[in-house]
């Protein structure tokens, strides 16, 4: 499996953790991701100038066509703006013609064909929870996990085609996956306030506050993410606020938790990087650690 | 005496001109952080943080990077190799010149006693190096014509360094083409040198230096005759060997002055080798006055700003000297381009056509309101909004063969934006009510201008929300409708702006609350019954809306000036 790796503007400056967590896990579930120069998704400017915004996407999906190659995005906001290009693309003769004018001159054209795919749904869909349960060499005990959806990747459903946009359970199915339990939580679809971060930051702070009390009131001891912008919100923005109280409900990053069950190391899960402190969600499986190991070496003598 | 004083004055121009600009680096400031510092107290902390330094052991570190990244020029080569070794050969090859050819008389006659400028291999080195500096300036001059984003970014200071470089070099080449066929220096060196003016004693060297060395004379001279063209070999070897390499190994003048034959004689009459020599210092004179306010400055300010930034990736936040190093490194700019070449949102200038959202251009904007001048044509909202559609990707300093830490310098000139109240869209919209913007927004709609891109409006077409049957669902769904009204009053709640829509009042639904603070979480519509696409006609209001503005920010920033330049007058009126 090859896919074209979509990072994103802000991953490899501000959250590094989130890239090397997702690499290394695709990784040992073999799939290869190829790197290029992108520019931006186009999401940031979507507030702005539609066009410069499906231009930007578009581009990146020229890229990726003349590579054949579909696309892989741990970001959701780059995961629904991608797509909603395309659907904008797709359904407007017009819009189409005035997008590839622009392409053309750097000699790229937009078609149908790239597929854009998020982070989750390669797990879900392409590699599938089976094949992730026999990797799982530490699964994760006791831990009660509310994980977040992101809006961008769920909703307008249409478009994005994630999962049931009233009721998913993909990510659910996922977190479960690495042996963590899941709480059902009322706002787990609702969004984490980071859309108007700097734009009207009382609101975006509200947001986030009423979403951890409601996790919180739900019994989880940590708030899962797959979104760059997600886990910028609910860590670094949360913990640039010196009012703000929650501070025993960390967000972890998917992969990291993923990781952490599969047994990848230390330095490509970063979870110390986590500005919120999530360190003690090693302790998690840490005493399985002597167990797996011992059964390993049994099975490797019987084999 | 020309030479002399056109010398000492482009010397002192070039002082002082150097004097400012390191002046400046004390004076310029961007960003709220370095606000209110005085130059006299930048001089201070770097003073002191520059002594401290020479007694540190960091010391070391600099020596490698002046020698290794300055002098070759490592960050270039990571970013283009082709580019990295035309640079290095123009740069090397250019001071080369300056020390073998210009400063001749204080430099090479000293080390090499033998030396003259018409001797091997004096002679060849110099074509070889003014070869490989043109051969520079070509291959820059074909990069910019070749890269499109560079053809329209191009300025004048750009024309100029390419301008003064290139007539330097052909000024030189030709300069030394009519030397070598000029036969009034071969009249005035026979008379030096032999001490002789007699005609019948010089025909014998006239033959043989027109056969070999290329000279014209006036009147046609005969080099038929072997016996006088040996004797003539007899008198060159005796006056002229000790000083004169074969013309060939200049190697690009000596072909030249060939094809310049036919005009030989008009240009000997003339005396073009003098006309030339002038023009050839004068016009590297202008270039050394000039060089403290030309591109050619970054020879010093790159060093300079690889040396302070000294390796670190980020800067210190706390740094005293920080607006120091941000005014060197904008003066470390080249224009070189590679940061808009790798820009992350280089595809929002392509639709935009704002010069400003290309870092390159963008830090000459930011330049200029560092030195406390509004910005240029483009005015505050194309800087503002150039600024703004950054997205941290840091690609730009990455790639910065200058080592310059530009994305330092944006966060430091959004603030700057922001202080100046020319900050985002969002935070001046909520400066005024929805029915103040509504009166605004009619105000500047103007007939004709269409909003841009209505191609893609394609949402706000009746047919797309007339299904609409105010069942509030939407409003329902809201985060933004459910927030506490200390928080916000959204003033119109979504299923109102469709109403809105309805009634042809969209000016009103632009400055709203409800479409500035929307989440874009798309809630309503996943779950509009009538399938509306609540959100995109959302988004859609707000791009209208941000189109808007910029024109009311435009006219209100035009009002403005004109009201502070009547103010400023005003005042010197009373004074």
């Amino acid at each position: 499996m090859k896919f074209l790796f979509f990072a994103g503007c802000k991953i490899e400056n501000y959250l590094k953790q989130y890239e090397t967590s997702s690499r290394a896990v695709l990784n040992e579930l073999g799939v290869e991701l190829i790197d290029m120069e992108l520019n931006c998704c186009g999401y940031p400017i979507r507030h702005q100038n539609m066009v410069a915004s499906i231009l930007s996407a578009a581009r990146n999906l020229a890229v990726a066509s003349k590579l054949h190659l579909d696309i892989l995005t741990p970001c959701k906001c780059c995961f629904g703006n991608l797509k909603y290009a395309i659907s904008r693309l797709r359904e407007d003769a017009e819009v189409r013609k005035k997008i590839n004018l622009f392409l053309e001159k750097e000699g790229l054209f937009w078609e149908e064909g790239v597929q854009v795919k998020h982070l989750l749904s390669v797990l879900y869909h392409d590699i599938g929870l089976n094949a992730i349960r026999t990797r799982i060499k530490n699964p994760i005990q006791g831990l009660k996990i509310a994980p977040h959806y992101g809006c961008h990747a769920l909703r307008p459903s249409r478009v994005v085609q994630f999962d049931n946009p009233l009721a998913p359970t993909l990510f659910e199915e996922l977190v479960e996956v690495t042996g963590a339990e899941t709480v059902s939580w009322s706002r787990r679809l609702e969004c984490c306030g980071n859309p108007l971060w700097e734009r009207n930051n009382s609101l975006s702070l509200y947001m986030m506050q009423k979403k951890l009390e409601n996790a919180q009131d739900a019994g989880a001891d940590f708030i899962c993410v797959a979104c760059t912008y997600c886990q910028i919100q609910f860590d670094q923005v949360r913990a640039s606020q010196p009012q703000n109280t929650h501070y025993g409900l960390p967000s972890i990053l998917y992969p990291q938790l993923l990781g952490l069950s599969m047994g990848l190391e230390r330095d490509v899960l970063m979870i110390e990087k986590n500005v919120i402190d999530s360190q003690h969600l090693t302790r998690y499986c840490r005493s399985y650690h002597q167990g797996v190991n011992e059964q390993r070496s049994k099975g490797g003598k019987n084999g | 005496m020309v030479y002399n004083i056109t010398l000492y004055l482009s010397l002192s121009i070039c002082v002082f001109g150097l004097m400012y600009r390191i002046f400046r680096w004390f004076s310029l400031s961007i960003g709220p952080d370095v606000e209110g510092e005085s130059a006299a107290g930048r001089m201070r902390t770097a003073c002191k943080t520059m002594l401290r330094f020479f007694f540190s052991r960091r010391i070391l570190n600099f020596l490698k990077i002046f020698f290794v990244d300055s002098l070759f020029q490592t960050r270039l080569f990571q970013t283009s190799k082709a580019r990295w070794l035309f640079h290095i050969l123009l740069f090397h090859a250019f001071v080369l010149l300056v020390f073998m050819h210009a400063m001749d008389d204080q430099i090479t006659r000293v080390l090499f006693s033998e030396y003259e400028s018409t001797l091997n291999p004096f002679m060849f080195l110099r074509n070889l190096f003014g070869i490989l500096v043109l051969l520079g300036v070509v291959f820059f001059i074909l990069r910019r014509i070749r890269q499109k984003p560079f053809q329209k970014a191009t300025n004048r200071t750009d024309l100029a360094a390419i301008l003064i470089l290139s007539s330097i070099l052909l000024s030189g080449f030709l300069l030394e083409a009519v030397q070598i066929f000029s036969s009034p220096i071969f009249d005035e060196m026979v008379l030096e040198y032999m001490r002789t003016d007699d005609p019948e004693e010089t025909a014998p060297l006239e033959s043989y230096w027109a056969k070999e060395y290329g000279v014209v004379f006036p009147k046609a001279v005969d080099i038929g005759q072997p016996e006088r063209i040996s004797a003539g070999q007899m008198i060159h070897e005796e006056n002229c060997a000790s000083c004169h390499s074969r013309p060939e190994s200049a190697f690009v003048s000596y072909p030249l002055s060939i094809h310049m034959r036919s005009f030989a004689r008009a240009l000997n009459s003339i005396r073009a080798d003098i006309w030339l020599h002038y023009f050839h210092f004068i016009i590297c004179f202008i270039g050394l006055a000039y060089l403290p306010f030309s591109k050619f400055f970054h020879m010093i300010s790159i060093p300079l700003n690889l040396m302070i930034r000294n390796g670190e990736s980020r800067p210190e936040e706390d740094d005293p000297n920080n607006a120091v190093k941000r005014s060197i490194g904008m003066d470390a700019c080249t224009h070189c381009g590679v940061c808009s070449l790798h820009c992350s949102v280089m595809p929002i200038y392509r639709v935009t056509g704002n010069p400003n959202v290309l870092p390159s251009e963008k830090l000459l904007s930011v330049k200029k309101i560092a030195s406390g001048k509004p910005p240029d044509k483009t005015g505050w909202t194309a800087v503002s909004d150039g600024n703004f559609a950054c997205t941290d990707c840091f690609r730009c300093t990455k790639v910065c063969p200058s080592g310059i830490h530009l994305h330092d310098l944006w966060q430091a000139s959004k603030k700057e934006l922001e202080r100046r109240d020319h900050g985002k869209s969002d935070q001046l919209i909520r400066k005024r009510s929805a029915s103040q913007w509504e009166g605004l927004f009619e105000k500047y709609d103007i007939p004709g201008s269409p909003d841009p891109d209505d191609l893609l409006l394609r949402n706000m077409a009746p047919e797309t929300f007339s299904a609409c049957v105010q069942c509030t669902v939407c409003s329902n769904v809201c985060p933004v409708v459910s927030l506490p009204v200390s928080l916000s009053s959204p003033e119109i709640t979504p299923q109102q702006v469709m109403n809105l829509l309805r009634l042809d009042m969209k000016e009103l639904a632009m400055g709203s609350r409800m479409v500035w603070d929307c989440m874009t979480c798309y809630m309503c519509q996943e779950h509009c019954p009538q399938g509306i696409r609540v959100a995109d006609i959302l988004y859609e209001l707000r791009n209208m809306g941000a189109d808007r503005l910029q024109k009311v920010r435009l006219m209100e920033s035009v009002s403005s000036e004109k009201k502070a330049d009547s103010d400023s007058a005003s005042e010197r009126n009373k004074k």
